[in-house]
């Protein structure tokens, strides 16, 4: 039976130019709506499949596609509007401290053209959505790690994308923060987007039972549903 | 492209220039330096090309006659050389008024052709000086006159003229040669200020990926920084040169007439329009290098 699958990996090989083998033969599928952890040591290899599925590198042999799409054979012009169809969180948040929140937030919106009258309320939605309505005029630096990360998220669904790509989005928060971050996550998964998220945080993976892949050292160690950080051994 | 976005560039563009302000200030130094020199070397050429031009308008054959020339004869020549297409203006030019010529310029040293003025003993020859209708024909007319009868000896002026073009043409090669050097550091600066723009901006350049803006979007406004230092750049030197200009034609008209020069009216168009196309060229060339090399979008 053939679902649409959000994400597709099929024996998937990445070869750096300097020979070191990044990954190697991984093969799974995720579809339209799912939650998934992406877990691994640091240097497994999660990154280097974040950055296949937004096309920042291209599978070295193998086939990918994301959203229909061969990321091996995708055009050079059509990146842009292929990624303008997911929304992406990183570790370090990535927001522009020489502007306010809403501006951070419109920008992503502005650079893909987005009419101006679209953008205010777009803009006000997100962060509606991400609990900061009230903190629109703040500049970044004067939000703490969690509330900076909520606007990352904002900023990455603000565009209403169906696919959430967060590579460690709780690697700079404490606990309580990261629980939270996380759930905005799982709402976000609620109204419909699929979520990626690679993470190191054991706890939550431990607790929320959601499907996760294992890297070990360029090799998928393990596809599990409602999985745990890591068995016992 | 949307006019906000086209707004939004040129905004982003002005803010990176003053962000960046000692860089471009020393981008816009050079090429200011540089479109100054070229448009000094425009107008000198011009100026030139006239002079030459004005030389040649006044160049004539002189047709020496021979000594055995009887006065009939003489006059049938004249009237041969009149006959001639190429011919505009004949003037003879006798012994005894060759000889008070030479005088004349030697003024205070005339003594020394004390004892030649008779008939015998003038050494100088009578002449034809004979102008010609195009200049160019000038070598054609010698040529047709030193075949007649009773000339000697046959002389034009083209040697000066061939000297003031190699001249002309020396002054053009160092000239390009320096421009060529200087439009290139121009050039480099351009771009590496437009390689600092792309490194203080590569926070913002990094999400505008992320989010999925176009290459274009993402280089329009550099590109429009480069374009705008070598725009700013060559318009200092456009007012210098399109002022002094003005200034030393009224100068050396009232002072030195008999140098022709180049009315203001007629190079000073070809100047604006020359200067601000490579100012604009300058900049859009050195920041395309940039972007070539430190902007992988």
């Amino acid at each position: 039976m053939q679902v649409t699958a959000i994400i597709q990996f099929e024996n998937a090989f990445k070869i750096y130019p300097n020979g070191a083998e990044a990954l190697k033969n991984i093969n799974f599928r995720i579809e339209k709506g799912e939650f998934v952890f992406l877990v691994g040591s640091s240097g497994a290899g999660k990154t280097t499949i974040i950055k296949i599925i937004s096309r920042e590198l291209v599978p070295s042999k193998g086939k990918v596609k994301v959203l229909g799409k061969d990321i091996a054979s995708m055009k050079r012009r059509d990146v842009p509007h292929f990624r303008r169809n997911m929304g992406l969180v990183f570790q370090d948040y990535r927001l522009l401290n020489d502007r306010s929140i809403y501006e951070n937030i419109a920008f992503a919106l502005r650079v893909i053209e987005t009419p101006e009258r679209e953008i205010k309320r777009k803009v006000m939605e997100a962060l509606d959505l991400v609990g900061l309505k009230n903190k629109a005029k703040v500049k970044p630096v004067e939000l703490s790690g969690g509330e900076q990360q909520r606007v990352s998220l904002a900023r990455a669904i603000v565009n209403k994308p169906s696919l959430i790509i967060a590579d460690e989005p709780t690697g700079n928060l404490d606990p309580d923060t990261s629980t939270d971050i996380v759930n905005l996550l799982r709402v976000i998964n609620l109204r419909g987007a699929t979520v990626i998220m690679a993470t190191h945080d054991k706890e939550i993976v431990d607790r929320l039972r959601k499907r996760v892949i294992e890297i070990e050292g360029g090799i998928m160690t393990r596809d599990e549903l409602k999985g745990v950080y890591r068995h016992e051994t | 492209m949307r006019p906000r976005t086209c707004i939004y560039f040129i905004g982003e563009a002005f803010k990176s220039i003053y962000r960046n302000g000692w860089m471009s200030l020393a981008s816009i130094g050079v090429v200011v330096i540089t479109l100054f020199l070229l448009g000094s070397f425009m107008l000198l050429n011009h100026n030139l090309n006239f002079l030459s031009e004005d030389i040649k308008s006044q160049i004539e054959v002189i047709a020496f006659v021979d000594e055995s020339v009887t006065r009939s004869e003489l006059n049938d020549l004249r009237v041969e050389i009149i006959n001639m297409s190429e011919a505009q203006e004949v003037k003879y030019v006798s012994q005894e008024e060759a000889f008070k010529r030479l005088k004349d310029q030697l003024g205070e040293q005339g003594y020394l052709l004390e004892g030649y003025e008779d008939g015998e003993n003038n050494p100088l020859r009578s002449s034809f000086e004979v102008k010609s209708q195009v200049p160019e024909d000038v070598s054609n007319l010698a040529r047709q006159m030193k075949m007649l009868p009773g000339i000697d000896r046959v002389e034009y002026g083209s040697e000066v003229v061939d000297r003031l073009f190699t001249v002309t043409s020396i002054i053009n090669w160092v000239g390009l040669a320096f421009m060529t050097a200087l439009g290139i550091s121009a050039m480099f600066l351009i771009a590496n200020t437009i390689k600092l723009a792309v490194f203080s901006r590569r926070q913002e350049i990094m999400i505008m990926k992320a989010v999925g803006a176009t290459d274009w979007f993402i280089r329009w406004p550099f590109v429009i920084e480069g374009l705008m230092l070598g725009l700013i750049g060559s318009l200092l030197p456009l007012v210098g040169l399109y002022v002094s200009y003005q200034y030393v034609v009224e100068w050396v008209y009232l002072n030195i007439p008999f140098l022709p020069m180049v009315p203001p009216s007629l190079v000073l168009n070809q100047l604006v329009k020359t200067l601000s196309l490579l100012g604009i060229g300058l900049g859009i060339l050195g920041s395309s290098f940039s972007l070539r090399k430190f902007l992988r979008v």
